[in-house]
């Protein structure tokens, strides 16, 4: 069973900037659930795919908001050869939260009406948060 | 945990399932860093897979046995 996620990054005044995608694969092994991020290797597992979904996102939540501190990580997740769609400033508040659905012809539309202008505001890294496209 | 921070490995933030580590090495553009879960339970196959890959800690299975070795 696999996911795709959307993992929003908002710039340091909270206006989310650009999302990356990343490909969340589920499965049973040993009576538990095993979650992976296909593209960062982050892994979580719990005795429901439920709870695995959850702990799966909060680790890569915490993994990016962490590396925030390390290192460019948009950078990183194009070196993991992660998807990353800028958003317009205009298109930005359409994305408000964690739970904010986002399809990947959603996604790809962004990507369509993005202008060298957004890629060159994205700026100050401050946080990501994910969404679940189903 | 107790092996990657006696290999210099250095904690980072905790949520309530999971611990980040990271650590520089020479050479490599991004430190390297992972989430490692924090249960008693042991974890299952493709977790520890996942936590000694080259997308986490890179250690390897022979790594992690260099680890074992070397600090207990």
């Amino acid at each position: 069973m696999r996911d795709n996620v959307g993992a929003i990054h908002r710039d340091d005044q909270g206006r989310p900037d650009y999302i990356s995608v990343l490909t969340f694969e589920y499965q049973q092994e040993a009576g538990q659930w095993v979650g992976l991020c296909l593209e960062l290797g982050t892994s979580a597992f719990a005795a429901t795919l439920e709870q695995t979904r959850q702990e799966l996102h909060e680790a890569v939540g915490l993994q990016l908001n962490e590396l925030e501190h390390l290192t460019e990580v948009r950078d990183y997740l194009a070196a993991q050869h992660v998807q990353i769609f800028p958003l317009v400033p205009s298109e930005t508040s359409a994305y408000s939260g964690f739970d904010r659905l986002v399809s990947r012809d959603y996604l790809e539309e962004q990507h369509a009406q993005s202008s060298p202008r957004g890629y060159s505001e994205i700026a100050l890294a401050a946080g990501f948060d994910l969404a679940v496209a189903r | 945990m107790r092996l990657l921070e006696r290999d210099g490995w250095t904690q980072g933030g905790r949520r309530t399932h999971g611990v980040f580590y990271s650590r520089r090495f020479p050479g490599e553009q991004f430190p390297r860093s992972t989430v490692i879960p924090d249960k008693a339970e042991p974890l299952p196959p493709t977790t520890l897979g996942a936590i000694l890959s080259v997308k986490q800690t890179g250690l390897g299975n022979a790594g992690l046995q260099d680890l074992i070795n070397k600090y207990r």
